[in-house]
């Protein structure tokens, strides 16, 4: 009798015990979304196993697709409910996730754990912001730099860029630069043009924009920024720019101007990239032309990762979201480290890890000190970018191709795009 | 095996026959070769020389290096799961389905028919959403059976569609024989019209298997967990935002098309599978 | 009595399947009815938006250009599907040295994914450096820009698509043409009938109903393109090859207008249900079965 009242005792113990020691190592689970190749998911991966071993009782999920259809998913995962707690979300998306309620402010969270935004370099910041507030921590924060091909201004004679060159020192040199035909045709600039992102730089230094500061009126209908449309589409007429309906994709871009049939091109990271890995080529990056008085023409795209709206755990997606993206936090290092994609604070150790001496561009850390300090500028995105780019795109393309005049063609397509917004969505 | 010389055929006949297939299959054929070309070529050279088909290196260990970028072989393991299993059930329920339509009378066989015909009609884009949501309150998200299920739905239609026609060329003095020995509708559907059904079946199969094989969609918003990806998914991580690995992505793609290429080549023993019926009044 | 088993039976034969279909295809394109008639961002709440959308389509620029393209596409890309295929077939039908091999050569085209495929065609059609130009040169013509002009930019996705679809439809041939019994051949060629003769009145009646299902199902598939125009085109140039389901997908997923999206799928729904009603009707005078 007595031995089974002590086994049932002890049974009753171990149970208590092990009920106990359950809850206290309570694991919570959160699912993090992103995109990436297997490359860029490496260094997401090495991030998640730091993460875990510093807090172990956070349990996160990684969910990573191509970019391609990334929002796709992104979009489909939250419609149906199941949004993940962190998510990365691309500039273009962001203000539309906004308009629709999908993250939430964190600025509480900064304030409590001291985040210093002043780290960042500043042109980033505004893409995470909306309406006044923090909805997300810099992601990717980067120039889109100019490139140029150091052979092909050498052959040319050419003096390649320096810092505060102007719009008349591109097209001087652009002309100087194209030459030949047919299929040895030496371009001096290509791009596909197949988003707005590529005429910005342009219009910028003619003192024009897509949209007025507020992002509420549409200006690509000023005078100065017609005309330089204008010029842009005589200059891919005559051949000085490479012909944008041969050139499908940035890809087109770098295999052209590694064969050194294009002397200057638009580089993110990624191309930066890309072009790091071809045997033979040499190039520089610097900012893009500066206009009259407009020294802010070069792009600076930044993502951002924020916290679902809904999620049941915002505690432990704020402690993930500070360990990935807290300037000069892990997360920070790790990406330096993995040499993908530039710092996006202004941490010097960051970029002693991040930049390689021995690969080209060698300019690449004084230009992105100067890009975010004096040249750079952040990209009129609202609610609707790309649904206004569809329209858009297609009107311009015929500028290109000689069809219309920039005044024909943006005439056709304002009242629509006006339209658009100010539709309630 | 059918050994037909058709339509009296002369050397001469014989020759243009040859000539004609000679071209069309170097035509279909060739666009691979550029393909193959790339999977073998470094990075360096895809943009340098993009349009050689014979690669200055040739980088066998790119397809070693697919395997090891990603885990390809358990990606080929969890496609080919879902693939066999969604094709099996696809085989099943349409051949019932199309058995009936082909062969019984009932009430609105008509409008049923035009049902099914219609559920291929709304594209897969649209009713992706509400899909998920279904999945979602079946609580199957990132599970196979969130790709399963859909697609035997999608190909169920298609199958029963493509059975019917090919049951109603059946003749039905076959089966009135089997009715006069008692047979009923299960017997005659299990011991004379699936038989003679063969290449039928063995074409829904195919095309069933691709269809799931190639499938980019579900598995893209259903799965979640890495390890369950399946192959489209697998290599579609190959196209970063900008940058695409295309060597890899073409070795990838090679490596992903071999299965179903010996898939057909297995199935087609049922293509040439001749019918000599005996008893076919003249 | 009788017709009380058969109808029975005849329920129960059909019930797995229709379960499957009811659940997971049915029920969905239901749902997406319903949205049809609402406005929707994927995020936030629904909201109840009438007929608004479908009278927005109408007079939607880029949706009249993507039906434009999709009607063209689907009547250019057709006709070479069927009679390409079914030519190949008939001549695959016979046990010729490497007919195996033939065969699988013109199933490879359907094997490969659409990435891969658009790749493939993205080089041949290159203006630049691609294979077909190459070829144009050295004969002495001037280069086509195959993808980047407007009015080569549809021809030139016509051509990828039935590249890719004939071995589908040759499959299909392929199995119709085994039922054809060899009995009637011989009894042909005893009573002195041509090549031809044999063909337009004995094959083709026999493998009618697999015809018809290849012409509807091209129908129904080729209103539907997306993976072709979005891969090897992106829709351009301009906006000479954006399909139908296309621009539903950007309405959906990258407008944020899944209702509008969805009102566009069933005009197209009601179009493509449109014309396989009207070939149902028609098959009636030349299917046999």
């Amino acid at each position: 009798m007595r031995l089974s009242r002590y086994v049932l005792l002890l049974v009753g113990v171990l149970l208590l015990g092990a009920f106990a020691s359950a809850s206290a190592q309570e694991k919570v689970t959160i699912k993090y979304a992103f995109w990436g190749n297997p490359l860029a998911i490496g260094v997401e991966e090495d991030i998640l196993n730091e993460f875990h071993k510093e807090h172990p009782r956070i349990q996160v999920e990684p969910v990573a697709v191509a970019y391609a259809d990334y929002h796709t998913k992104l979009l489909t995962m939250i419609a149906g409910g199941l949004a993940p707690d962190v998510m990365r979300i691309d500039s273009y998306y962001f203000a539309d996730f906004m308009d629709a309620g999908a993250l939430m402010p964190i600025d509480e969270y900064i304030q409590r754990d001291g985040i210093d935004l002043g780290l960042y370099y500043e042109v980033g910041l505004p893409d995470s912001s909306y309406n006044g507030k923090m909805y997300g921590l810099p992601w990717g924060t980067a120039p889109l730099y100019f490139a140029y091909n150091i052979k092909m201004f050498e052959d040319a004679g050419v003096k390649p860029p320096e810092v505060g060159w102007t719009w008349e020192d591109f097209v001087e040199a652009a002309r100087s630069i194209a030459r030949g035909t047919g299929i040895e045709r030496r371009y001096a600039f290509g791009a596909p043009f197949t988003v707005i992102v590529y005429i910005l730089p342009f219009i910028w230094s003619a003192g024009g924009d897509l949209f007025d500061v507020t992002r509420t009126k549409f200006t690509l209908d000023e005078p100065q920024t017609l005309a330089r449309l204008n010029e842009l589409g005589k200059f891919m007429q005559e051949g000085v720019f490479a012909n944008p309906f041969e050139l499908p994709s940035e890809e087109a871009v770098t295999r052209l101007f590694s064969q050194n049939l294009i002397a200057m091109r638009q580089a993110a990271a990624i191309e930066v990239l890309s072009m790091q890995q071809i045997e033979g080529l040499n190039f520089d990056v610097i900012h893009w032309p500066t206009g009259k008085d407009v020294p802010q023409t070069t792009v600076v795209k930044s993502n951002t990762v924020g916290i679902s709206i809904s999620t049941k755990y915002p505690e432990e997606a704020w402690t993930f979201l500070k360990f990935l993206r807290a300037p000069g936090g892990p997360g920070d290092y790790l990406y330096a480290k993995a040499k993908r994609i530039p710092p996006t604070s202004k941490i010097p150790e960051l970029w002693d890890l991040y930049v390689d001496p021995t690969k080209p561009p060698k300019s690449i850390k004084e230009v992105t000190e100067l890009i975010s300090s004096k040249y750079g500028r952040t990209l009129p995105l609202r609610k609707g970018w790309l649904e206004i780019e569809g329209i858009l795109i297609p009107a311009l393309q015929k500028v290109w191709s000689g069809q219309a005049s920039a005044e024909e063609a943006i005439a056709t397509v304002k009242p629509e795009i006006e339209s658009i917004m100010k539709a309630r969505r | 095996m059918r050994n037909r010389k058709l339509y009296g055929d002369t050397p001469g006949i014989v020759f243009v026959v040859y000539a004609i297939l000679s071209i069309s299959s170097l035509l279909m054929f060739g666009p691979f070769l550029p393909v193959i070309a790339t999977s073998l070529k470094s990075y360096s050279e895809l943009m340098l020389r993009p349009f050689s088909i014979i690669p200055q290196k040739v980088l066998w260990r790119n397809y070693l290096e697919v395997f090891q970028t990603i885990p390809l072989l358990e990606y080929l393991w969890n496609t080919a799961k879902v693939s066999f299993l969604c094709t099996g059930g696809v085989l099943t329920t349409s051949s019932m389905a199309a058995y009936a339509f082909a062969r019984l009378r009932f009430p609105g066989k008509n409008v049923l028919f035009v049902l099914y015909l219609a559920t291929m009609m709304v594209p897969g884009q649209i009713t992706l959403v509400p899909v998920f949501i279904l999945m979602r309150n079946f609580r199957l998200i990132d599970t196979h059976a969130s790709l399963i299920l859909p697609i035997w739905g999608l190909m169920g239609a298609y199958g029963t569609f493509l059975l019917r026609q090919f049951f109603l060329t059946i003749p039905r003095d076959l089966e009135e024989a089997a009715i006069l020995d008692g047979c009923g509708y299960l017997g005659r559907f299990c011991r004379i019209i699936l038989p003679l059904s063969r290449p039928a079946l063995a074409t829904l199969g195919i095309f069933t298997l691709l269809s799931v094989w190639n499938n980019y969609l579900y598995p893209l918003v259903f799965l979640n967990t890495p390890a369950k990806r399946t192959l489209t998914l697998g290599l579609a991580m190959f196209r970063g935002d900008v940058d695409v690995q295309w060597n890899l992505l073409m070795a990838g793609t090679i490596v992903s098309i071999l299965p179903m290429v010996v898939a057909f080549l297995a199935a087609q023993r049922y293509f040439v599978e001749g019918i000599t019926l005996t008893g076919l009044k003249g | 009595m009788r017709h009380l088993r058969e109808t029975l039976a005849a329920y129960l034969f059909i019930l797995p399947s229709f379960v499957i279909v009811g659940v997971f295809v049915i029920y969905p394109i239901g749902h997406a009815l319903l949205l049809s008639f609402q406005d929707w961002n994927l995020i936030g709440t629904r909201k109840w938006a009438g007929t608004e959308n479908y009278e927005r389509l109408v007079q939607d620029p880029i949706f009249n250009d993507a039906l434009r393209n999709t009607a063209y596409f689907s009547f250019g890309s057709i006709p070479g599907k069927v009679v390409i295929a079914l030519f190949i077939a008939v001549l695959l039908n016979k046990k010729i040295f490497g007919v195996k091999a033939f065969r699988t050569v013109y199933f490879l085209p359907v094997v490969c994914s659409s990435v891969a495929a658009a790749l493939m065609w993205q080089w041949l059609y290159d203006a630049k450096f691609g294979f077909i130009n190459y070829i144009l040169r050295i004969l002495g013509l001037s280069p086509v820009p195959w993808i980047t002009s407007e009015k080569w930019a549809m021809p030139s996705v016509i051509v990828v698509s039935v590249w890719k679809d004939v071995g589908y439809n040759m499959v299909i041939f392929l199995a119709a043409l085994q039922d054809v019994p060899a009995e009637l051949y011989d009894a042909a060629k005893v009573d002195g009938a041509g090549r031809w003769v044999v063909f337009r009145y004995i094959t083709l009646p026999l493998i009618s109903p697999a015809l018809f299902f290849v012409t509807t199902m091209s129908v129904i598939f080729s209103f539907q393109v997306f993976d072709v125009t979005t891969i090897l085109t992106q829709g351009g140039p301009g906006t000479a090859t954006i399909s139908l389901v296309q621009y539903i997908y950007r309405c959906a997923f990258q407008f944020f207008r899944m209702g509008y999206a969805s009102a566009i799928a069933y005009v197209l729904f009601l179009i493509v249900l449109g014309f396989t009603l009207l070939q149902i009707r028609f098959s009636r005078r030349w299917v046999h079965y």
